[in-house]
């Protein structure tokens, strides 16, 4: 049991662009770096280098959109193939399917949404991950007996650089089969609603701290006398205040305005996910420790609903 | 049909961030604790499947210090009908393992037809615990559940998932299963007044996994977030010019 194994998803024939953020991650730990590549066809696959890998491993999907048991069962045979001290996967909706499933199944150790990896001397991994709601950083320490699967947290370290030369792929002589206790029936396509805000270049935005529908009202006023869509965060459109087409974030739209003011969003990490890309970052907030303040670019600790009064008033 | 519900008791931190002498953790004086906003989900799709199906049996768990008992009251006043409180010294709770395990301990003996947990804790955030249990418990597991229909007699349930980027997708599981569900998938009743005051008189039972939760990880103690605040330019002054410099921002993005 030596070496970190970094395990790639796959879209069609490239590795997904976190990948080279976990190579980072795993070289600060000082142990030989494997790829292991998940794919339906890994002979097509082409941005497999990055610098401070030292092999490749791919492995056969048996289905292009590949459900949970069948990638839970082929990091398990990276893991047979590999047996790596360490695992490190990106933090998605999709590895959190299976992840924890796998390191207990396999005895291993197991944390997610980790912002911050180190060894202490005994070669235990010290892991750091926000909790109580991200304000704090809990340090824990996940013991060297056993290997750990640890899901890191996108955007957390930097891109390693690419490889000067590609190395050879192995491609593991393992079938990993298709059944599952869970079988998908069919995919539904996002409804885009009376809005697109993919291609909106102006979003105002608005979160729990503007509450009520009455508020909600007066943000659609402000939005049309600026010529900007309005979009929301996840907890008031799960209590029906705005409709699901109009939610940013991971499990929404995600968008790239050239402006994007938030009234009363925290800014969860699902949150961010959809709104990284915007140009410029609003925030405006009651609470100072909000975690969308570490994005964003200009913020302010007021009550949501007194700038907005500001922004009915003729200039 | 037997319903097991996991939930547990979250700390949130209204104010500013106070730490214990040492940072071994936060200071529990200066926090608050109430149920987990997904596992209130939870506890409504499990009454709401008893309720269309011919009657059944809500039961709710969780896994946490005698503290935790609010978060069995309050769904015990939504309608649960029994609840146990796993905890014992060898349960680490920053540990999904150490907690799924302590949470099979029971689950195993309760053999329900259909394990229900919210899709992550607001506190913890690892959205681990539900897989964990499954794997513990050799069932199948589906993820943020948004929409849940029960065929019980045929053994399966469909369920729609949330993906990334407002994309659902339809499964089919075999039953029993662990299904997480998402903030969403419906309304959480009210408790009445009456159901609270009859929650907090009701029995809860104890129970101890012993070195069943035994954990790997230790916490070793807590920071205060890195700043990454560098890029981050207060907009100080009366509610008026912060209007006013949102207004030049967006003249300048128009």
């Amino acid at each position: 049991m030596a070496g970190t194994l970094v395990v790639a998803q796959c879209l069609s024939d490239s590795v997904d662009s976190v990948t080279a953020e976990l190579v980072t991650a795993a070289v600060t730990l000082g142990e030989p770096v494997t790829l292991g590549v998940m794919a339906f066809d890994p002979g097509l696959v082409k941005n497999t280098a990055s610098a401070g890998i030292d092999r490749v491993v791919s492995i056969r999907l048996p289905d292009d959109r590949p459900g949970h048991e069948v990638q839970q069962r082929a990091v398990a045979v990276l893991m047979d193939i590999t047996n790596p001290q360490t695992v490190l996967m990106p933090f998605n909706w999709e590895t959190a399917a299976f992840a924890s499933s796998l390191a207990e199944g396999r005895d291993c150790s197991f944390a997610s949404d980790v912002v911050d990896l180190s060894h202490d001397t005994d070669r235990a991994i010290i892991a750091q991950r926000p909790v109580y709601g991200g304000k704090v950083c809990a340090r824990l320490r996940l013991s060297a007996e056993v290997p750990a699967i640890l899901l890191l947290r996108p955007g957390s370290w930097p891109a390693a650089p690419a490889a000067s030369q590609d190395l050879a792929v192995e491609i593991a002589d393992i079938v990993v089969t298709d059944e599952s206790r869970v079988r998908l029936v069919k995919v539904v396509e996002a409804t885009t609603g009376d809005t697109d805000l993919t291609q909106a270049d102006l979003i105002f935005a608005v979160g729990r701290g503007v509450g009520t529908q009455e508020n909600i009202a007066i943000f659609e006023d402000i939005a049309r006398k600026f010529g900007a869509s309005l979009g929301a965060s996840r907890p008031v459109v799960d209590i029906g205040l705005v409709p699901r087409s109009r939610q940013i974030g991971q499990s929404g739209v995600t968008v790239k305005p050239r402006l994007y003011v938030a009234f009363g969003i925290s800014g969860s990490l699902q949150h961010m996910a959809g709104i990284s890309d915007s140009k410029t970052i609003v925030a405006v907030n009651t609470d100072n420790a909000a975690p969308i303040f570490e994005t964003a670019h200009f913020g302010a600790q007021v009550d949501a609903m007194e700038v907005a009064r500001c922004l009915l008033d003729e200039d | 049909m037997k319903i097991l519900v996991c939930v547990k008791q979250v700390v949130t931190l209204p104010g500013p961030v106070v730490m214990l002498e040492g940072n071994s953790d936060i200071d529990s004086l200066y926090s608050r604790r109430r149920l987990n906003e997904w596992d209130e989900y939870a506890v409504e799709e499990a009454l709401r499947i008893c309720e269309s199906s011919d009657g059944g049996e809500v039961v709710a768990v969780t896994v946490g210090p005698e503290a935790a008992s609010e978060a069995l009251r309050k769904c015990l006043a939504m309608g649960a009908h029994r609840a146990t409180r796993i905890w014992g010294s060898d349960v680490q709770p920053h540990d999904p393992l150490s907690v799924a395990r302590a949470l099979a301990h029971v689950a195993g003996s309760e053999s329900a037809d259909l394990i229900l947990c919210g899709v992550q804790s607001k506190d913890a955030s690892q959205q681990a615990t539900g897989p964990a249990l499954a794997s513990a418990l050799g069932q199948a597991c589906v993820t943020m559940a948004t929409d849940l229909e029960v065929f019980a007699s045929e053994g399966r349930a469909i369920v729609h998932r949330e993906a990334s980027g407002g994309i659902t997708e339809v499964v089919e599981a075999d039953l029993p299963a662990v299904i997480t569900v998402q903030t969403g998938i419906n309304s959480p009743r009210p408790a009445s007044f009456k159901a609270v005051m009859m929650a907090k008189k009701a029995p809860i039972s104890v129970v101890d996994p012993g070195d069943a939760a035994r954990s790997r990880i230790q916490m070793l103690g807590v920071s205060l977030k890195a700043a990454t605040r560098d890029q981050l330019q207060m907009i100080e002054g009366e509610p008026a010019d912060i209007a006013a410099k949102i207004k030049d921002l967006v003249r300048e993005a128009s």
